[in-house]
This record gives structure tokens, sequence and C-alpha cells, in this order.
């Protein structure tokens, strides 16, 4: 998986290319961790991204928490199959998508 | 004024054109073409830059100055190096035949070849020293010196047989040539880099490479060598030049020296013989040599008589001197022992008085000798028509020549017409205190010469010559010197890089290379990077080092293999694995199946009876594998089981479960689930879904269909969801089926999930006895669907199969 961030001031944005799995989930939740302090406004971009597993799915949640609080925190270009474990998951609820 | 404005819009056409040249090729369309027609387009341009400089040159001192050499420079830094050697060709060419329509032919093999040669020069570079990449500014200013130097190395070796003229023209052209091509190409090579920078988002990186290193120590180290050896020889030709130019002078003023002493003999031995017939005659008394002084212009006659004592004298005070006290006037004593019949000085100080000057002549007579002197006004004006012509046709070299000037230090002859004034205006800085024989400095009519010059006979003659001309050779040397210098520093400079760059750079890159691989995690990478004992040692040891890394890291696996082993075995133990599960029971039939993508999964599954009539069935998804996610599953299989068997609705088992599960969830761990409560009385299915995919249901006589339910958040994620609780009626021979998202998500070689749609097909299309059969073949199918590629994820499925209804 490929992780490209890109900082303005304040906001974040992630984008991730690949398969967001229990191999690659770490490596995004090692990227995030140290770099959300100063981070007002959190936007992943899930343009090029194939699959997302329950391991994905804790980070997403993670960050989340992280985020609540602190400001924005949104997930743009949602492909068709990502939207759906997001629906199954319920996560549809809790996360803002875009 | 004018040719500076000029000079400085000929060096920023490259700096434009290749800025526009590198917007133009952002273009899409243009992107696309070919990298040789690219190079072809680029190459061409530049060629006409390259022509363009040729034709609107600068005359400068009779040389035309130009920025062609630019061009080719520009196109292979900046472009590549094929359209830097057709830009050179391009112009080279040209300028061959430019000569038709005007160009110097001077240069015209010089400048033809050198703009050839500095394309190709520059394209080696990139290639080979640049790696094709956008050069620092400064070497690129480095880059067009040395080109420019073999440019006038050209002009001297065209010109060989010409040499001081072809040093007059690479004298006035090298320093503004040189200035104005090399600023020019460091100049675009400078913007162009900023302009990369700047759209690449490239940092300066803060690590030095080690090639830099030693770049900028050579260069340091080159320039003092070439400081040191260039003053070296500036010094030594300067001091042959000097010598060289006295050697000349010397010889010149000796000859009129000679000429101008030969005439003054004669002329005063001719008088000292006209008075000695007149003394024969009329006999040496005061009174008769007082006459004849008189008659023949002269200062003094004396008679002396055989004893060397002054008998009669025109002056009194001489009478009675002696001949033989003073070293001047005992020379005369050879007439008195007969061994010459006259005798002449130079022009001199006396014995009798030193602050008087003489010139003397003697001739003897049957006892003692006459003896004749004058001072230099004198004879000098005896002299003048001799003297008058003695440095006219004199010439020394183009420039040199000769002065003669009098006691009076009036110009008596000259040859460059300064007959007739004061040699203190023509030679400034003249005096006394000027030595003879020496070289000194001076300057005349706006120019500068070297002179030299000797007294004699109370005249002064000096000769000259120009520097320039007098120091041609050592000017010449000079410039030779400094360019083969920079040509041969800046080989040298190429050639270490190159031994570093390929002894040493490439090799380390080689080692990190693969040091990256192993770092990867391919640990079998053996480095083989032996080139030398350095590297060869390097790789031993780094091999050495990995392999011994490998078996702990392989003893620490099996350990590890050992432990994951054990867990699977509690894991499984805690999943009721036994099947039929429930032999005594005729009402339903059930099977599941969990198959973990790595030792132990985040999956599993879960049935019970409870109060004897209802069949209670999960399957759940923990988010995350192995260990962690293992131990997740215990904690959550265990909380659903308590609160199942306590009796409460099915909903509230998952809003109590996620109570708990979120409970010092510091990992962020969840669980994903769908349970159902069968009552085996009634047939009504009871069920919640906490995030889980959705079960497949099929009626008697009917196909599996998506069971429509709602979608509850997943368990452990967040505090106080409340979930809600779905029914529906089964009638005996109805199914369910329930997976895990490991089984939709399973993926092939081309990328493509096994998908809900398949799953609903196959298990329509599938022909099976039981709930066991079924889950086996549909697993199957699972497998065959992503044979060749790894299991992403745990493959877990739970069949339930309503028989009858329970009947007491």
């Amino acid at each position: 998986m490929e992780i490209i961030k890109t900082l303005e001031g304040n906001k974040l944005t992630v984008a991730l290319k690949g398969r967001l799995d229990t191999t690659t989930a770490p490596e995004l939740e090692g990227e995030l961790k140290g770099s959300l302090d100063d981070i007002t406004s959190l936007v992943m971009d899930f343009k090029d991204l194939e699959y997302i597993s329950s391991a994905g799915l804790r980070v997403l949640l993670q960050v989340s928490k992280i985020m609540n609080g602190k400001g924005e925190y949104k997930i743009v270009n949602v492909c068709a199959d990502i939207m759906e474990v997001f629906e199954i998951t319920g996560f549809i609820d809790i996360l803002t998508i875009e | 004024m004018e040719t500076i404005m000029k000079l400085s819009l000929i060096a920023v056409v490259p700096v434009v054109v290749s800025v526009i040249l590198h917007y133009l090729f952002k273009i899409p369309s243009l992107n696309r073409i070919n990298y040789w027609v690219k190079q072809t387009i680029i190459g061409i341009v530049f060629g006409l830059i390259a022509i363009m400089g040729t034709e609107f040159g600068v005359s400068v001192a009779g040389a035309t100055l130009n920025a062609r050499d630019a061009a080719p420079l520009c196109a292979a830094m900046i472009f590549g190096g094929p359209s830097g050697i057709i830009a050179g060709f391009i112009g080279g060419i040209e300028r061959w035949f430019a000569v038709y329509w005007g160009a110097g032919t001077y240069t015209r093999l010089a400048c033809s070849i050198s703009t050839c040669i500095v394309g190709i020069f520059g394209a080696v570079l990139k290639k080979y020293m640049f790696n094709n990449k956008i050069p620092n500014a400064i070497y690129a200013l480095e880059v067009g010196i040395v080109g420019e130097t073999i440019h006038m190395l050209m002009v001297f070796v065209t010109n060989i047989n010409d040499a001081v003229n072809a040093f007059a023209v690479v004298k006035a052209c090298t320093v503004p040539l040189i200035t104005i091509n090399s600023t020019a190409v460091a100049l675009a090579v400078f913007v162009l880099k900023a302009i990369e920078r700047k759209e690449t988002h490239k940092k300066r990186s803060k690590t030095v490479a080690i090639s830099e290193q030693i770049q900028k120590g050579l260069v340091a180290l080159l320039i003092l060598a070439f400081a040191i050896t260039s003053q070296f020889m500036f010094s030594v030709q300067d001091g042959i030049a000097k010598s060289d130019s006295l050697t000349t002078l010397t010889s010149n003023l000796e000859d009129v020296k000679a000429e101008i002493d030969a005439n003054s003999n004669a002329n005063l031995l001719e008088i000292t013989g006209k008075i000695k017939n007149e003394v024969i005659e009329k006999g040496y008394d005061d009174e008769t040599l007082l006459k004849l002084s008189k008659k023949y212009s002269v200062t003094e006659i004396n008679y002396v008589n055989s004893d060397g004592i002054i008998e009669y004298s025109t002056i009194s005070d001489f009478i009675g001197y002696d001949m033989t006290s003073g070293a001047q006037s005992n020379e005369f004593m050879c007439l008195v022992d007969g061994e010459v019949t006259e005798y002449v000085q130079p022009y001199q100080q006396i014995s009798y008085d030193l602050a008087t000057y003489r010139k003397y002549a003697g001739a003897s007579l049957e006892e003692g000798f006459i003896q004749v002197g004058y001072s230099a006004d004198e004879f000098q004006w005896d002299l003048a028509s001799k003297v008058v012509n003695s440095a006219t046709h004199r010439h020394i070299g183009e420039t040199g020549g000769m002065l003669v000037a009098n006691q009076q230090g009036i110009i008596d002859s000259s040859s460059n017409g300064k007959t007739g004034t004061l040699l203190e205006f023509a030679v400034k800085g003249i005096s006394k205190d000027i030595k003879e024989n020496t070289l000194y400095k001076m300057e005349m009519d706006g120019e500068e010469y070297y002179y030299s010059l000797i007294r004699p006979e109370g005249y002064t003659i000096v000769a000259f010559i120009g520097t320039n001309e007098a120091n041609v050779s050592r000017d010449l040397t000079t410039y030779m010197n400094v360019f083969m210098e920079v040509v041969i520093f800046a080989c040298l400079f190429i050639l270490i890089y190159f031994m570093l760059d390929r002894l040493v750079v490439r090799n380390f890159k080689k080692v990190n290379g693969l040091l990256n691989d192993i770092t990867g995690g391919n640990l079998d990478t053996v480095i083989n990077v032996k080139p030398n004992e350095e590297f060869t040692d390097l790789s031993n040891g780094i091999n050495t080092t990995v392999n011994a890394m490998k078996e702990w890291i392989d003893e620490a696996n099996r350990r590890i293999d050992n432990e994951l082993a054990y867990a699977k075995d509690i894991q499984f133990a805690s999943l009721p694995t036994v099947f039929p599960a429930f032999p005594e029971r005729s009402e339903f039939d059930i099977y599941a199946s969990m198959n973990p993508a790595k030792e132990v999964g985040g999956d599993f599954y879960d049935f019970y009876i409870i109060n004897g009539t209802t069949l209670v069935f999960l399957v759940a998804d923990v988010s995350g594998k192995g260990i962690p996610a293992a131990l997740f599953m215990m904690k959550a299989k265990s909380i659903i089981k308590t609160y199942a068997e306590g009796g409460i609705a099915v909903a509230d088992i998952l809003t109590n479960a996620n109570f708990n599960l979120c409970e010092g969830n510091d990992a962020g761990m969840f669980v994903t689930c769908f349970i159902a409560f069968l009552d085996l009385k009634t047939g009504e299915l009871k069920y919640s879904n906490a995030g889980h995919n959705k079960p497949l249901i099929k009626k008697k006589d009917g196909k599996y269909e998506y069971l429509k339910c709602k979608n509850g958040f997943i368990l452990g994620g967040m505090e106080g969801v409340v979930y809600k609780e779905e029914s529906l009626m089964m009638e005996p021979g109805d199914e369910i089926f329930l997976y895990t998202d490991g089984v939709v998500e399973a993926t092939n070689a081309d990328k493509e999930l096994y998908g809900d749609p398949r799953l609903e097909n196959t298990l329509n299309i599938m022909s099976y006895e039981d709930c066991e059969t079924m889950c086996k073949k549909l697993k199957e199918d699972v497998d065959e669907f992503y044979v060749g590629c790894p299991q992403f994820d745990d493959i877990t499925m739970l069949s339930v199969k309503f028989k009858k209804y329970f009947k007491f």
C-alpha cells in the first residue's frame, strides 16, 4: 500500500493506494499516530484504495477517536465496494463520508 | 556601452529559449513526443541560436565576439546530450560557411571545430558526470569556462605558424568570450534548475554526497595548483623576457657608442696632429699654445717634456704638473716611452681636478709630447654632423628605437622624430640616478616601453622597445600554459570523478540497494559487490551478519510457531467442532467451520441450546488477526455466551456485550457479529446484527436470498450503542447460512473479489445432502476461486437447517 501525505498548514490529506488490510493497517496507524497532534482537519482520500479489511476499519475508528473534538475528519472518494463495507459494519453512521 | 548591451542580449537568448522550451514540453500533447524527436527539435532550436550568435557577433579589437558556444552547452546541460551535439554541429558547420557572407576567415577552422567539440563535451559530461540531471549553476559555469578555453586553444592550434597574430586575437577575445559564454550557460542552468526545484517541491538534501564533498575539495586544490603554477610560469617568463630585452637593448647601445667613440677619437686625433705640426714649426711656448688653442677651438694644449712634467700650458696652473702622479695622466707616458706616436683617451675625469671632465689626445715630439684636451661642449659641436644620423635608422624590433642626447640634454638624433626635444621630456622619469645597462620602464607618446641607456663621451644614448612586443613571448606562453592547465585540470577532475563514481559511489549504491532488500525482509539476499578488496570485505561482512541474524530469526520463529500452534489448539478447543453437534436433536441440522488465514484468527462462531428449545447461533469477526485478535475473540465469545445464557433478548445481548467490550479497549479492537435465536417450538427466528455481513436465507423449495436486516454498529467501537431486534418465521425445510467476509472477499490473481452475487449463485446451483456437505462444497468453490493466491482473511461458515417443530 502507498500512503501519500500532503500537509497544508493544519490540514492533512492522506491518500491511500492499494489494499488496507492486516499487513498494511499497522503501517497506516504508525504513519498517522505521530502526525495528528496539530491537525484540525484530516481528509482521507480513498480514490485509489481497492480494499479495506476489519484491521483497516479499526485504524479508521482509532483515528476518529483521536480527531473527535479536535476538528474535522472526513473520508472522500469512497468506491462502491468499500462503501458497502461501511454500510455493513455501520461505519457509515459514525464517519463523515463524502 | 552598446557593446555590453548587445553582448548581454546575446547571453540572455539561450536562457529565455530554455525556459520557453521547458514549458512547451510540459504541454501533454508535446510531452508525449518520442525522446529522440524531442532531442532533435531542441538541437535544431539551439543550433539556430548558435547561428544567431555567429551572425550577430560584436566586433571588439578586430575580433568578433559571440555567444555561439553557449547554445550547444545549454542544450546539453539542460535538455540532454543528443540535443547538445546536434546544436553544436549545426552551429559549427554554419560557422564554416559563414565566411561566404562576412564572418572572419582567420578563426574559421578554430570556431567551427570548437563549437562541435563543445556540444560533444557537454553531452559527455551530461551523461557520465551529471547522470542526465541538470547540474548546479557553478558546474555549468565551469563547463562554460573549459569549453571556451578549448575554443581559444583551437585558435592557437589552427594558426600555429602565425602564433603572434593568433595570440593578438586570443588576447582580445579570451576574457569577454569566456565571460559571456560561461555566464550564459550558468544563468540558463540556474533558472531551469530553480524552475525544476519549484515544480518538484524538491528541497535541497541536508546530507552531502561523497562525490560532492570530494568535488569541492578537488576544485579548491586544482584552483590552488593552477594559481601557483601559472604564477610561477609567469614569473619565469617575465624574467626571461626582461633579460632578453636588456640584451637586445645593450647590443644596440654598444653599436652606437662604438660609432660615436670612433668619430670622437678620430676628430681629436686629427686636431692634435695639426697642432703638433704647427708646434714643430713655431715652437711651444705658452703664447703660441694659447694662439693655437683659439685657432682650433680646444680647451687646453700642454707641452710635456720627456720626464713627464708639463713645461708649457694654456692653463698656467698645470705648469709643473707631473703626469705620472695621476692614473689618468700617467696613461700618456706611453708617448715618451716611444711605444706609440699618438694616443687618445675617452671623455673622463682628469687626475689634476676630479671635478673636471676632458677628452685628451696626445702626439709625440722628438722630445716629450703635445697633449690637447677639450670639453664635451667643444667636441660635441665638432661631432654634431656625425651624431645626427647615428640613431635615425636604428630600429629595435617593430616598436623600439634609439635616442642620442648631447651634454645639454637635447636630443641630437632619434629613430622616432624626437630630434631637437629635451631628453627629459621625451623619456619621463629619466635622471642622473638612472644606471647604465639596466632595464627601466617608461611611457612615451602613451605607449609603455622598456629602456636602457649608456653615457659615452658626454652623450646619453637611450635604447627602447615596447613592453607589449618585448613581452609577447611571455604572454603567449602564459596564455597557452593557462589554457592547457585549464584543460588538463578539467580532464583530471573528470577522471577522478569517474574513478570515484565507478569504484566507490556506484558500489556503495549497489550495497545500499541490496541492504534495502534485506531490510525489506528478503534475508536470502546475498551481497556480491566485490570490485576491490574493501568492498569484498564489506560484502562478506554483511553476508556473515545477515546469516547470523537469519539463524536467530529462524530460532525465534520456531518458538513463535510453537506458541501459535498452542494458541490455535486453545482457540479451536473453545469452538464447538464435533459434528453432528446434537445427535439427539432431530429438529434441526447445524454445521460450522473456521479456516484462519494465519495460525490463529479473529473469526469465530458459536452455537448452543438454551432452555432446551432455543438454538442460539452466531458468527463474528474480530478486527485484525493473530494473537491480539484471538485474545479479543475469546473475550467476546465468553461475554456473549454469558449474556445469552442469562436469558435476555437477542438485541440486549449485543447492547450489553458492546458495553463490556468498550471497557478498557485501548487497542481499539472491535468485532462484528450476527446472532440469532431459533425457537424450535414455533420456528420464530429473532436476530440482531452488529456490523456483520448479511446472512442468506432459503425458504423450503425456494432459493437462497440475502436476509433483509438492519445493520447495527460494530461491537467495541463506541459506547452506548443500542441494537435492534428483528424476527421472521422459519418453517421446516428452511435454511439459513452465516459467514464472514473472508468468503466474499476472497481475491483471485486478477484482483477480483469472490463477491456476494457469486456466493448467492453458488449456494443455489450447488447440490448437497446436509449442512456439512453444503459448507464443505462451498469452501471448495472458494478455494478454487483464489487458487495460487494467499488467503487474506479467515473463512468462517455456519449453516442451519430447520427440520421440524419441537414437540414435547
